[in-house]
């Protein structure tokens, strides 16, 4: 798969691609759905590790819900998800906490609960419960908050925060868990265009750090803009899959979204940047 | 470095949990020492030292040990309708959802009326002797309120509003039973029924406290060992999930522990209301814990309930502490169910 070097100051460049490295997460026939409904249909899917895999598709069309799956919070019907090589089942919870973070649509914090609370919350999968609380936990949640910009608001609760701090905070949770693999379901909604590009940015710094991300994101220009690979899906199957330049052209923007659009080179680097023009 | 300086926050934060911790402690101890050095009889103070450690007179030790048995008792019924209030707040994710407000007190004590009115058909029922009538009730009466509440409640979750206005009504309904069968039980005994009714601590049961305190005991270990996985819920059942904290049999025994400790503390002081709802959210916004605790729920419990019965005592026209606690309680609970509406609707 081609990469995309970055010219950007904004970005670092992409970790190095190792080609004939397994995928991070490996679906198969994969059925799921909820009480009468199913929402995902014999869907196969590779997760390239250490890249950025971004997941669109019209509502409903179970996006959400593949996260969900690939993250254990929904259980396949038929079907499997393999996570570094080892099945999904076969994985104590505690342990595929360490291997896999996931941070669903607009999470709650308790009243009261501050950044460095839920920094500290992301060693649990580390520490049983009789363990004491070490400075190496602490060094770990304090990177974390480090890496997420938010170290200065640690004893800030989070209610006090804006959107896309708090959004930054959560993810702090996710990387204190130290994961291989993060799922990040529509990190970007409710944020402002500076917020969400805020976010994305530490998504990138994630990638350099070695960490393999699926997000689901609405915004298709921002998918194109910062995604190594995007996976369109309708109808609960894996519509198209790729770099976005291959994947995002007029046409599959019609068929899937029903969508009247241009797509253009965008002039920093030549992503496709996507220009609606109607309701096809 | 943000590192450097983030290590002073952490520890500012502990403090405050620290400092705020061994003030209520102070409290405890300054409240407990006027209970038991002050008091209706007013026993000079080296009488009721010496009853204390078994050298007074008879009459002196009576009255010492009634001291100590209110005292132990606003403790122990404290701390455990503080932590019972703050497992189920945790995990409902619902500040207002605590055994006094979802009717599991009041519940628990219409059972033990029930059970106190006709002790011979209970010992006949379940051959207990018919003394533990009233402690069976509410046990029994603790565990049917919550199954009830429960069952009403849930439509494929729990949505707060719904539970709450489902307990408020069963609550509602408990108590008009305890009135009831008291009028109808025609009980000379005007402390019993206060007791039945709002709860109160004038004469407990000394024979309770040990096996009380013992259940006590055994549910604060439990919380502890829950209390990882009772942090991560507070997240929500999908972040605690992710956590590697599944939901499973956390819930269910949390629920079972909560039960547990508010029908035995119904059982010592009857259904003294709001004490569950009020310690664990004092005790977050005291403590600055992440959430409602149980353990620092069962410590500002102690201390609220002892100070709610020290005023009660006080009071010109002396109070069964259920009034207290009501009265102080209710504009606290307005004023948190009032913040959540803005909060939902903005």
């Amino acid at each position: 798969m081609a990469d995309h070097p970055r010219t950007t100051t904004l970005h670092e460049p992409a970790a190095a691609p190792t080609p004939a490295a397994a995928p991070a997460l490996r679906a198969r026939g994969l059925t799921a759905g909820y009480e009468g409904r199913i929402v995902l249909e014999k869907l196969d899917l590779d997760v390239e590790a250490g890249r950025i895999t971004t997941v669109l598709g019209p509502n409903g069309c179970g996006k959400s819900t593949l996260l969900r799956t690939l993250g254990r919070l929904v259980r396949p019907r038929e079907g499997t998800v393999e996570l570094l090589g080892r099945p999904l089942p076969a994985l104590r919870p505690r342990e595929l906490a360490r291997r896999l973070a996931l941070l669903p649509q607009s999470p709650v914090a308790p009243e009261g609960m501050t950044v460095g609370d839920l920094a500290e919350r992301g060693r649990q999968p580390h520490r049983p419960w009789y363990r004491p609380w070490s400075p190496e936990d602490a060094a770990i949640a304090t990177e974390a908050m480090t890496s997420t910009g938010v170290a200065d608001l640690a004893s800030r609760p989070l209610d006090e925060l804006s959107g896309g701090q708090r959004q930054r905070a959560w993810i702090a949770m996710t990387l204190a868990q130290q994961p291989d693999v993060l799922l990040l379901d529509e990190p970007t909604t409710h944020l402002d265009l500076a917020h969400a590009v805020d976010v994305l940015d530490l998504v990138v710094r994630l990638r350099s750090q070695g960490i393999t991300v699926v997000t689901v994101l609405h915004d298709l220009s921002l998918a194109a803009r910062y995604s190594d690979t995007v996976v369109v899906l309708q109808d609960g199957r894996v519509r198209a899959q790729g770099p976005p330049a291959d994947v995002l052209d007029a046409g599959l923007l019609r068929e899937v979204f029903g969508l009247d659009a241009r797509v253009y080179p965008d002039p920093v680097d030549g992503r496709p940047t996507v220009v609606p023009v109607g309701h096809a | 470095m943000t590192g450097l300086t983030l290590g002073p926050v952490g520890l500012r934060v502990r403090r405050r949990a620290v400092v705020a911790s061994l003030a209520l402690l102070l409290v405890v101890v300054g409240l407990g020492a006027l209970g038991l050095l002050t008091g209706p009889l007013g026993l000079p103070v080296d009488r009721v030292l010496d009853a204390l450690v078994g050298s007074g007179s008879p009459l002196d030790q009576l009255v010492v040990t009634q001291r100590t048995d209110r005292l132990l008792g606003a403790l122990l019924v404290g701390a455990a309708l503080g932590a019972a209030g703050a497992l189920t707040q945790s995990i409902t994710r619902n500040p207002v959802a605590s055994p006094d407000v979802l009717g599991v007190t009041a519940g628990a004590s219409a059972f033990a009326v029930a059970a106190s009115v006709r002790p011979d058909d209970v010992q006949a029922l379940l051959g207990l002797p018919a003394q533990s009538a009233a402690v069976v009730g509410t046990l029994v009466g603790g565990i049917v309120t919550a199954a009830v509440v429960l069952l009403l409640a849930h439509r494929g979750g729990f949505d707060g509003y719904r539970l709450v206005l489902v307990g408020l009504a069963v609550n509602a309904l408990a108590l008009a039973v305890v009135a009831w069968l008291l009028t109808r039980a025609e009980s000379e005994d005007a402390a019993v029924a206060t007791r039945w009714l709002v709860g109160s601590l004038d004469g407990v049961d000394h024979g309770l406290l040990l096996p009380f305190g013992l259940l006590v005991g055994v549910c604060l270990v439990t919380c502890l060992v829950l209390a990882d996985r009772l942090g991560a819920m507070r997240l929500g059942p999908d972040v605690a999930s992710t956590l590697g904290a599944t939901s499973g049999a956390t819930v269910p025994a949390a629920l079972a522990v909560s039960v547990l400790l508010a029908a035995g503390a119904t059982a010592v002081a009857g259904p003294i209301s709001l004490v569950a709802f009020a310690a664990p959210q004092v005790a977050l916004r005291l403590l600055g814990t992440a959430g409602p605790t149980p353990l620092a729920g069962a410590l500002t419990g102690a201390a609220l309930l002892l100070a709610a019965d020290t005023a009660a005592q006080a009071l010109p026209v002396a109070l069964p502490v259920g009034i207290v606690t009501s009265v102080l309680g209710a504009p606290f609970l307005l004023f948190l169910v009032a913040r959540s509406l803005r909060r939902t609707r903005g």
